[in-house]
């Protein structure tokens, strides 16, 4: 009886044990909210409709209930990050990290807030622990373009860290041993200089209008091709919007462009251009851009017979480039298509193009890169007032290597080759192109 | 003679071009055989999913970085300083006709 009485004893003692475990366990992880629940509140149904203020009094009514939840923090952070409030985005993400310092999600979202507020070097840090430690997922995709646009010596594209205006100066040398692209070969080396300045008017939501001016130079060394010295300005406008549609990151654009070109001799052209673009990644490493352009184009000499040898016109062009990710970033491959369409005031100058071109961009050791590109294009002259139809085709190869100095210094080094054949044997040329240009962004 | 040292070139253009498409599929390859990615944890397959339904990863800044084009030598816009239009148009001009 003895024994018995023990054993119910120990057997009520192990379910005392087991229930206050139990107790514990519930209690522990109702301490954390289940993803079902925190998927059906209404702070998600507010976020996912982008209602960010309201997406965020409903978080922190959920952490109320579910004190320091990484997953509820994060999406505090989130949400004030989209409202553009970047030090309360950034207290949360470190209140999520107390509490679980390896989540790579609130790491990688941290790392936007960081760049947006021009932390480059934290920022740096944190996609790059996204991209060691989330292979694969699209944190590590989208950490390693942002990381990509941190990279030393990286002057494409927009300024890092959400600045509102970004300038530009470039100035090199080139020797070109072709200077007037004819059958015989005149060379010469001339300095060039440009500059651009953009400024976002407007960044907000996913819109952005943005506002450049931009000028170009060029000085030949001989005197004898002065005649060919450019000086170029131009401005444009851009609108453009950027979301998502069923998942499919888009950015359609519209662009007006004014381009004036002075040669040394005097006016040469001046261009209005209105585009439109669509860019979209339907897979994620490649994007696609589909573009219309239309340019009015309006020369200062129209030659003996205006009716012939005007150039004056309009020339549409539509395309599609294609921008593919290989190994990351580390290899780029670009290829496009364009058809053109000019409908000038004198016939000798009514075209039908085809453009291909074919691109690639090699990261190398110490953040240099090597862009190899390469095209072919076919022009018809269907209207050309001569003994037969005027028909030109053009090779172009070119490879060049960018060396950062520093984080807003760059080097280029580069040579480019044309081919030009045609029908017309004065018209047919080759061309040597090498250039040399120090690139710094302010 | 000229048509010659044209053709020449081509012929070395065209060799220069199928190195190319060689260095490209080399790069194709060696991509290919990249180690495949580790697994990925739980928590963080959650925490996707719950971004990707939520559209988290649909941020304006997240969406103008993966669209942004890849560089292009050696303009910053996608461009040559110059496209060297006035120099070959100027030749296209006079052909056939008094400049």
């Amino acid at each position: 009886l003895r024994q018995i009485a023990k054993s119910c004893v120990a057997g009520f003692a192990a379910l005392v044990l087991f229930g206050l475990v139990g107790a514990w366990v519930e209690a522990a992880s109702a301490a954390s909210i289940a993803a079902a629940d925190f998927m059906a509140s209404p702070a998600a149904e507010a976020f996912r409709r982008l209602d960010f203020e309201a997406a965020l009094a409903g978080f922190q009514a959920l952490l109320a209930r579910y004190p320091d939840d990484p997953l509820i923090l994060r999406y505090i952070g989130i949400s004030n990050h989209r409202l553009g409030r970047y030090g309360a985005a950034r207290e949360a993400f470190d209140a999520a990290l107390a509490v679980d310092p390896d989540n790579l999600a609130v790491v990688f979202y941290r790392a936007i807030t960081d760049y947006e507020t021009g932390e480059s070097d934290a920022a740096a840090a944190g996609f790059q622990r996204v991209v060691a430690g989330a292979r694969g997922t699209d944190y590590a995709n989208r950490a390693r373009e942002f990381l990509a646009k941190l990279q030393p010596g990286n002057l494409s594209g927009e300024r890092p860290g959400g600045a509102r205006w970004d300038s530009f100066l470039q100035a090199g040398l080139q020797y070109d041993d072709n200077v007037d692209a004819a059958p015989d070969h005149d060379d010469s080396l001339r300095f060039t200089e440009n500059a651009t300045f953009e400024y976002k008017l407007v960044e907000e939501g996913g819109w952005r209008l943005r506002a450049g001016v931009t000028g170009f130079l060029s000085q030949h060394t001989k005197a004898q091709f002065e005649s060919y010295d450019v000086q170029q300005f131009g401005g444009d406008l851009e609108l453009s919007y950027a979301t998502s549609i069923d998942g499919v990151p888009v950015i359609p654009a519209l662009r007006y462009a004014y381009r004036r070109t002075l040669l040394d001799s005097g006016g040469f052209d001046s261009t209005h251009s209105a585009t439109a673009q669509l860019d979209a990644a339907p897979f994620d490493g490649a994007t696609t851009r589909l573009f219309y352009e239309l340019d009015i184009a309006a020369f200062s000499a129209d030659g003996a017979r205006p009716s012939s040898t005007s150039r004056d016109g309009i020339i549409q062009h539509v395309g599609i480039k294609e921008f593919v990710e290989l190994d990351g970033r580390d290899l780029m491959l670009t290829l496009g298509y364009a058809f053109a369409l000019a409908e000038a005031r004198g016939d000798n100058f009514d075209l039908r193009g085809h453009d291909v071109t074919l691109g690639l961009a090699i990261a190398l050791p110490d953040d240099m890169r090597l862009d190899l590109s390469s095209g072919y294009g076919h022009k018809d002259y269907p209207d050309f007032d001569g003994p037969r139809e005027r028909r030109t085709d053009r090779f172009r190869l070119g490879a060049a290597l960018n060396i950062p100095i520093d984080d807003n210094l760059a080097v280029s080094l580069g040579f480019d080759q044309t081919f030009q054949d045609s029908n017309y044997s004065t018209l047919e040329f080759d061309r040597g192109i090498v250039t040399f240009m120090l690139g710094y962004r302010l | 003679m000229l048509r010659s040292a044209i053709r020449k070139r081509r012929q070395r253009l065209v060799t220069q071009l199928a190195l190319l498409v060689a260095l490209l599929l080399l790069a194709v390859t060696a991509t290919a055989a990249e180690a495949p990615a580790p697994p990925v944890s739980p928590q963080l397959a959650s925490d996707l999913q719950i971004d990707h339904e939520l559209g988290a990863l649909e941020d304006p800044v997240i969406i103008r970085h993966q669209l942004e084009p890849p560089p292009t030598w050696p303009g910053p816009r996608d461009a040559q300083p110059f496209d060297q239009e006035p120099r070959d148009a100027g030749r296209d001009f006079c052909l056939n006709q008094p400049c």
